[in-house]
């Protein structure tokens, strides 16, 4: 009953809506589940956005929640009367952000349904396919779709599009939390098990969406990764540019690579010295034996050059480790 | 060694894998089970299972005759949906020279000898993809049996070796059998194009694309000879329309658009110089063959999802149809229709009805049987548990 009501009201609207799209979108299916997801989550956004807000701001509060739990760790009543004030401080009902991820639910999960639906990868898919389509003449003039889009086949999986998927998933938790410059503490930089659950939880829900991606038709990558970029896209307008932990990531990465460079090319550099080291005592040995003036020209000719590459080194080393700037 | 926190993190990786590789069999979809048809040979009904076997049937001694699995080491078995054949036929199986031929939706062909089951030979790999999936049945010509792939190409074969002796490469997808006329061969794709090729060498004789570019085919076609000695193709489409074609020359000789109002998936039919037309709306439409004019629409289906996907089958002087939901109704001379059997044969029917000239056989899907019934009476002459034979006879 409630199954049939979904489908009713949710899922055949969707999914009919998907194939009229596939159809004017010059038969190019892949299109078709662009648009329908730009559409259906930019519609959702204001309300994904209450959910995010409301996220971000815990996150913010838990190590005030922390310090609650544990000052009152004995005095249940005083601890809920902290915690009532932190609700008050965060101006945020978490009632209010409940409904919004419950009316998003049911249009998301049709809205997944109905690609899975129209892509038909069994026959029996497709035949089924058939009791879901209105009476509109373009419907029937428009299935099958096409399975081909850019260069993977929508009805199979694709390892290009998993990866993306990982990286948009990946990029889409980062920005919810706040970065470093904020001085915003989140529950992933805590210490201890709450901050480690908290950082896998940041790991763990983009490499679940990558192996399901890597099993699973790479429409349904493709609906995963539009998703995620409109999330992405709306953070970055609602944050004003922020990209949150994100942005840290980014600079950690940078400074990371700066720094395996600066390393390496310091490594280049001692071992030059040493090389230089050998080859100035051969040139000492061998200049006793001729002339003594000649060896310290040479001398202050190496020191010279090896201060000229340490310089240059030291000046890359600053370029690179500085990095591109996030807000 | 590992400290406590790689050792937390590993253990949920190991976790989240678990789940995933256990959703899977749950969120992919239907899982490709196969509807094959009945192939009759004398008293013997070969049908391929949805199980992955092949199974022989005495109609004579109701017994059966052998039953083997189509592929070496097919397996069964899924996590939450039905269980899943590795090898799903959705062609009916033919039999030429004295082997039963299969082709499956992995993308192989399979022959096996009629007497008693033994593999003969075996064409494509599902590993490397040899051919695309075979949903397509095979027609029979000289010394070579035909199919098309879903990569859109057309094969002949030989029988004896399974040689490839010609092949053809169509714009989209077939999933159609192809009809086998007078060394023609005349087949859809998904592309809206329709074909006739020389059955001895696979040459292009005509093709026929809609003009709109719209309506894909599945439904196998079926020639006619009308009242002036003219040869039709007559083929339904998604677009909900019938068209007829001339045989010899591709020129379309009508064309009457949304007939019905779901797909024509069945083959239809030619009796007392009437088409009847199958569609998955659950109804079946009469139609002179002149041009195409609807006489009647008997409707079938108990409801929305209850259409005809099977093909009906022309048995002495009725038209036998079955609904998806195994409502069984025959059509007498005067296009009466008639409820064989007051309750549904099955759960699901899928399968193309198939006759021996006497009885109509059916092949259910879910709740797999195999059952023969007499037209006239519409008693179950018998039947077979296709799961037993799964279980317990192989």
């Amino acid at each position: 009953m409630l199954g049939d009501i979904f489908d009713l009201i949710i899922l055949n609207p969707l999914l009919n809506i998907l194939v009229v799209l596939s159809n004017v979108l010059f038969h190019n299916f892949g299109l078709a589940i662009i648009v329908i997801t730009v559409i259906v989550r930019g519609a959702l956004y204001p309300l994904t956005m209450q959910s995010t807000k409301y996220t971000r701001a815990m996150s913010e509060m838990t190590p005030k929640i922390q310090e609650i739990q544990k000052k009152y760790a004995n005095d249940k009543d005083k601890q809920a009367q902290e915690m009532a004030k932190i609700q008050k401080e965060i101006k945020l009902n978490p009632l209010g952000c409940i409904w919004p991820l419950l009316i998003q639910f049911p249009i998301v999960i049709a809205l997944y349904q109905s690609i899975i639906r129209v892509m038909a990868v069994a026959p029996e898919d497709f035949l089924n396919l058939s009791h879901r389509l209105y009476d509109w003449p373009i419907l029937y003039q428009s299935l099958p779709v096409n399975p081909n889009f850019l260069w993977f086949n929508l009805t199979a999986p694709d390892f290009i599009m998993a990866i993306i998927v990982g990286l948009l998933m990946y990029m889409q938790t980062k920005m919810s939390a706040p970065n470093k410059a904020s001085g915003k503490a989140t529950p992933a930089a805590q210490p201890g098990a709450a901050g480690m659950q908290a950082r896998m939880t940041q790991v763990m829900m983009p490499l679940l969406f990558m192996m399901i991606c890597i099993m699973f038709p790479s429409g349904l990558a493709l609906y995963f990764a539009i998703g995620s970029l409109v999330v992405v896209i709306g953070t970055l307008i609602t944050n004003k540019g922020s990209w949150g932990a994100f942005g840290d990531d980014v600079r950690s990465m940078i400074a990371l690579v700066g720094g395996k460079v600066r390393f390496a090319r310091q490594t280049d550099n001692a071992k030059q010295t040493k090389d230089d080291g050998v080859k100035k005592a051969e040139v000492v040995n061998t200049s006793k034996k001729d002339n003594t003036n000649e060896t310290s020209g040479n001398k202050r000719s190496y020191s010279g050059g090896s201060s000229k590459t340490s310089s240059s080194q030291s000046k890359s080393s600053k370029k690179s480790g500085r990095g591109k700037r996030y807000k | 060694m590992l400290n406590r926190k790689t050792v937390k993190i590993l253990l949920a990786a190991a976790a989240i894998l678990v789940l995933c590789l256990s959703l899977v069999g749950c969120m992919r979809g239907s899982r490709p089970l196969g509807w094959s048809s009945a192939a009759i040979d004398g008293d013997i009904i070969y049908i391929a299972t949805t199980q992955g076997k092949l199974v022989a049937l005495d109609n004579t001694s109701q017994s059966i005759k052998f039953a083997v699995d189509i592929r070496d080491g097919s397996s069964s078995g899924g996590s939450c949906t039905n269980a899943q054949a590795s090898v799903s036929v959705y062609g009916t199986p033919v039999i030429a020279d004295g082997k039963v031929f299969i082709a499956s939706y992995t993308g192989e062909i399979f022959a096996f000898n009629a007497e008693n089951g033994a593999s003969v030979w075996k064409k494509g790999d599902s590993q490397n993809k040899t051919y695309g999936k075979f949903v397509s049945g095979f027609v029979t010509y000289q010394d070579n049996i035909i199919i098309a792939d879903d990569n859109g190409v057309v094969y002949a074969f030989s029988q004896d070796k399974g040689d490839l002796v010609w092949s053809y490469q169509a714009k989209g997808a077939v999933w159609a059998t192809p009809t086998l006329f007078e060394d023609k061969i005349y087949l859809g794709d998904y592309n809206n194009n329709y074909y006739c090729l020389n059955a001895s060498n696979g040459a292009e004789i005509w093709k026929h694309t809609e003009d709109s570019g719209k309506g894909a085919y599945y439904s196998q076609a079926t020639v006619i000879t009308t009242g002036d000695g003219q040869n039709l193709v007559i083929v339904g489409n998604f677009d909900r329309s019938m068209h007829a074609f001339n045989a010899q020359t591709g020129a379309v000789v009508w064309h009457q658009t949304e007939i019905s109002k779901s797909w024509f998936w069945a083959a239809p039919v030619f009796k007392d110089n009437k088409i009847y037309a199958a569609s998955l709306d659950g109804s079946i439409y009469i139609l002179n063959p002149i041009d195409g004019s609807t006489i009647k629409s008997l409707a079938m289906g108990k409801d929305k999802k209850d259409g005809l996907v099977s093909s009906p089958v022309v048995v002495g002087d009725v038209v036998v149809a079955i609904t998806q939901k195994g409502y069984l109704y025959s059509i007498d001379d005067n296009d009466n229709l008639k409820a064989l059997q007051t309750d549904a044969v099955a759960a699901t029917v899928h399968a193309p009805l198939a006759t021996n000239g006497s009885q109509v056989i059916i092949h259910t899907v879910t709740d797999e049987k195999v059952i023969v019934i007499d037209p006239v009476s519409g008693n179950n002459i018998w039947s077979k548990d296709m799961a037993n034979i799964n279980k317990n006879e192989s």
